[in-house]
């Protein structure tokens, strides 16, 4: 028996249960006004569906209609049936609802691609073998509970139904709006993302960035050496244009604090949070407000505890809040530097007098004028040829005498009232100067009739554009000698820069050109700043006379010479690297360490000769690495630069490098901080101690104090 | 003289120990005595092979158990004194420069445990500008009006 049935108002369907012989569906009803309008009769199958909601009791009957029958395949039976259920105007669309039993075994749901027209979502369903719910996350929501262990309790809501395609059951799911939902291919994909950040089963990632409304900090917290916290914070926001980042920011009471910041803190709407003992279980909201969520991460704690925390984010992240205001109030990255040291947030002092902070450097300009006398005209190939060949090689007489007539100023050298030629590899030479167009060009008094730009000022330089250098390790490999950093400028040649200029700041690249002579200059730009700047000759004079062409011989010798002195200069630090290995090497002469379940007196000797054999195989490599990365060079000359590369690149050329996993609970960092032994948590190595006054000991004990303690001991 | 025995399941090179069953016993000193390397011999108990650690009152010190001497109802012990937990408190509050921490490293401080292969992996970050080797502009000098 097949029921059609219209349902107004409103209706909510809960707890489908499957109990071996037959299923449930609890429907609750806020409006009575139910009208039977058609009767479809077919065979029926053994499904009774129960519907209870304000006194009415259709216990026995089936909802609607779409079809209802049995199949049979894959050795299963499937009791299959769907209905309708329509709404009235003022909840203006219809929703569909259709489930699939399968008696034997209803594991497996899957999504397949829905068709996003005309109808509501589905929040959750249920799993029928077992009455166990599994969410699906289709109407995410903020501070939604994303169950690892499926529960009992489930609400299915209209919109939702399943089909049997290639042999797999799917359910489908229709929605009025615009998909605002994350859908993922299943379960395990959606637990993934939303505990691990992990996009692989998140079907609609590409097409609706609904990742980039969530943030996270995955933020691991020490104490006196000891893992305080390993909690991840994730917070949504409702707008996707929001920026959000963080700020050091101090606190006297307190050190360091992160502190997040927002454009507009209404949009952040929700934070969660998952401490280390329940990783395992879902996110759940945070009592922190979320300027304060990280305070758990402060650094330093007025000496008496420091805490080392960790994180991995996708936050912007800024040595001050004057930065992150900067970035929030107008997008501007370029003093973005994921910047968690407070060292380096005060180290932004690059230029100018001491203690100066200098933001930006300006270059001059040229304010000279080619409007008279000598003028220079910008011509393409097509208007150079036919300046050559319909002007000053003409054979036409008039133009002949014309041309004679208009240099009789410069005697018998007459030619000498074309200057030269030169060709410049820019296309368009208002990237350089400021232009005029014209039709004529004056030789001497003669006006020739050819198109042209003329030059009026070299007064610009070309923007060859911008890139944000982000640090890639956040220590010290991303600096030399383990990170090496070249600018191979066209036209200019190539140079190895130090790398802490650029690191962590937008960096610029602007090139100078002289229309005059064709020399150029590369500047090169940190946060606005001039850190470098390299000449060359981006010109190739084309000669017309001998004097042209003699010039142009003479340039191109003087270029080779210039470049000969730079070739091959290879980066030149492995020294640097000698030294440190060898200041090490000191530092830890004499001290006796311990080992593991070792003698005291003996056992440091090992572990200081571990460290000095580490510094030398370490530095042994570095040194033999740092042979031949690049090769350096000047700049050419003639047409030579036109062989070289036409981009401006930097190359970032990595040592590979290996660093424990376990550095910092083992043998700590590098570190140069004093204070009380109290104060410091895990391992201290001390390169200098001194023994408080009220030591009781001898002086034997005493020394073997002093021993230990510039070997390494774990304080707490 | 009463010692005090103790299994200690802190490795040495700690601030800290964690001390378990505790056993009080008496001992006699092996002459000559030195109190940082003492040698005890005390009647035997099988319990003192499982023990490790001892505080003697009468010096003031914790010991670690170095080694143990059974000749038949009598036990010998060889000690070491423990710098470490004895004055812990000093040493705790002794000022000192670290070479290394847990708690202040510095990332950016040149670290000898960063090992190096051989070789780099190189990164190439390109900018947009394109200079024109083909379709360039040709500037013309020309003395004129």
């Amino acid at each position: 028996m097949t029921i059609r049935e219209t349902i107004k108002k409103y209706i909510e369907v809960n707890n489908i249960r499957y109990n071996g012989d037959y299923s449930e569906l609890d429907l609750y009803l806020q409006d009575a006004d139910i009208e039977p309008i058609v009767d479809e009769q077919r065979d029926t199958i053994n499904v009774e569906i129960r519907c209870i909601g304000n006194d009415i009791d259709i216990q026995g009957e089936l909802y609607n209609y779409n079809y209802l029958t049995t199949l049979n395949r894959a050795d299963s039976l499937y009791y299959f049936f769907t209905f309708d259920i329509a709404f009235d105007s003022t909840f203006d669309h219809i929703a569909r609802f259709s489930l699939k039993f399968n008696a034997i075994d209803s594991n497996t749901w899957q999504y397949i691609d829905p068709t996003w027209v005309d109808f509501h979502a589905v929040g959750s369903f249920t799993r029928l073998s077992d009455q166990q719910s599994i969410n699906i996350d289709t109407d995410y929501y903020d501070g939604e509970v994303i169950p690892l262990i499926p529960t009992q309790t489930t609400i299915i809501r209209p919109g939702c139904w399943t089909d049997y395609l290639d042999g797999e059951q799917h359910i489908t799911m229709r929605i009025s709006d615009v998909n605002s939902f994350n859908i993922f291919k299943d379960v395990n994909s959606a637990i993934a993302y939303y505990r691990d950040g992990d996009a692989d089963g998140f079907l609609n990632a590409d097409s609706y960035a609904t990742k980039k409304f969530e943030y996270f900090i995955k933020n691991t917290v020490y104490k006196n050496g000891k893992l305080l916290y390993y909690r991840d914070y994730k917070f949504k926001t409702d707008s996707q244009a929001d920026p959000h980042c963080m700020a050091l920011v101090r606190n006297d009471s307190v050190g360091y604090d992160h502190i997040l910041n927002g454009q507009n803190s209404n949009h952040i709407t929700q934070i969660l949070s998952r401490g280390r003992s329940d990783r395992a279980n879902e996110y759940a909201p945070t009592s922190s407000a979320p300027t304060e969520y990280l305070r758990y991460s402060q650094e330093t704690a007025g000496g008496n505890n420091y805490t080392v925390s960790f994180w991995r984010t996708n936050i912007h992240c800024f040595g001050n809040q004057n930065d992150a205001d900067d970035y929030i109030s107008t997008g501007n990255t370029e003093n973005s530097t994921n910047n968690h040291d407070v060292n380096r947030a005060n180290n932004t002092i690059v230029d100018g007098h001491i203690g100066e902070v200098v933001t930006q450097t300006d270059n001059g300009t040229s304010g000279i004028s080619f409007a008279y006398g000598g003028q220079i005209y910008a011509l393409t190939s097509v208007n150079l040829a036919s300046f050559f060949t319909n002007v000053l090689f003409s054979t036409d007489t008039d133009i002949k005498e014309a041309i004679l007539e208009g240099t009789q100023l410069f005697g018998a050298n007459q030619i000498n009232a074309i200057n030269g030629c030169m060709y410049l590899p820019i296309s368009d030479i208002s990237d350089i100067a400021s232009v005029s167009s014209v039709n004529k060009c004056f030789i001497g008094t003669y006006e020739a009739p050819i198109t042209a730009q003329r030059v009026v000022a070299n007064d610009k330089m070309i923007n060859c554009g911008s890139a944000v250098f982000e640090p890639t390790y956040g220590d010290v490999r991303d600096f030399e000698p383990y990170c090496k950093i070249y600018a191979m400028l066209p036209y200019c040649g190539t140079h190895e820069l130090t790398i802490s200029k650029y690191i962590g700041k937008t960096v610029t690249i602007k090139y100078a050109v002289d229309v005059t002579t064709g020399a150029c200059t590369a500047y090169l730009y940190g946060n606005n700043v001039i850190m470098d700047s390299f000449d060359g000759t981006m010109g190739v004079q084309r000669p017309i006379t001998a004097v042209n062409q003699q010039a142009q011989v003479s340039s191109i010798i003087n270029g080779i010479m210039g470049t000969a002195e730079s070739v091959s200069k290879t980066v030149g630090t492995a020294g640097m690297a000698i030294a440190g290995g060898s200041a090490l090497s000191s530092a830890t002469t004499g001290a006796k360490a311990i080992s593991a379940g070792g003698e005291i007196a003996n056992a440091g000797t090992n572990f200081g000769g571990g460290v000095q054999g580490t510094i030398l195989q370490g530095y042994n490599a570095l040194q033999a690495s740092l042979d031949a990365p690049m090769s350096t060079r000047g700049s050419f000359s003639g047409v030579l630069g036109q062989f070289g590369n036409q981009y401006p690149y930097f190359i970032f050329a990595w040592l590979k490098t290996s660093k424990p996993a376990n550095e910092i609970e083992t043998v700590g960092l590098p570190s140069n901080a004093g204070g009380a032994v109290g104060g410091f948590g895990g391992f201290l190595q001390c390169s200098a101690f001194n023994l408080a006054n009220g030591f009781g000991g001898t002086d034997a004990e005493a020394n073997e104090i002093y021993a230990i303690m510039a070997s390494g001991v774990y304080v707490s | 003289m009463q010692i005090d025995f103790y299994k200690n399941t802190v490795p040495k090179n700690r601030l800290y120990r964690n001390l378990t069953g505790h056993l009080v016993s008496q001992g006699h000193l092996i002459d000559p005595c030195d109190v940082l390397n003492p040698v005890i011999k005390m009647a035997y108990n099988a319990y003192q092979v499982n023990i490790n650690y001892c505080y003697i009152a009468d010096f003031g010190r914790y010991y670690f158990i170095n080694d143990y001497v059974i000749e038949g109802d009598t036990i010998t012990l060889y000690l070491h004194v423990d710098v470490l937990y004895t004055y812990r408190n000093t040493i705790l509050q002794s000022q000192c420069v670290a070479l290394r921490s847990s708690s202040h490293g510095n990332l950016y401080f040149k670290d000898d445990f960063i090992q190096a292969e051989n070789g780099y992996r190189y990164n190439v970050s390109k900018f947009p500008y394109n200079f024109a080797s083909v379709g360039g502009t040709y500037i013309l000098y020309i003395a004129g009006r």
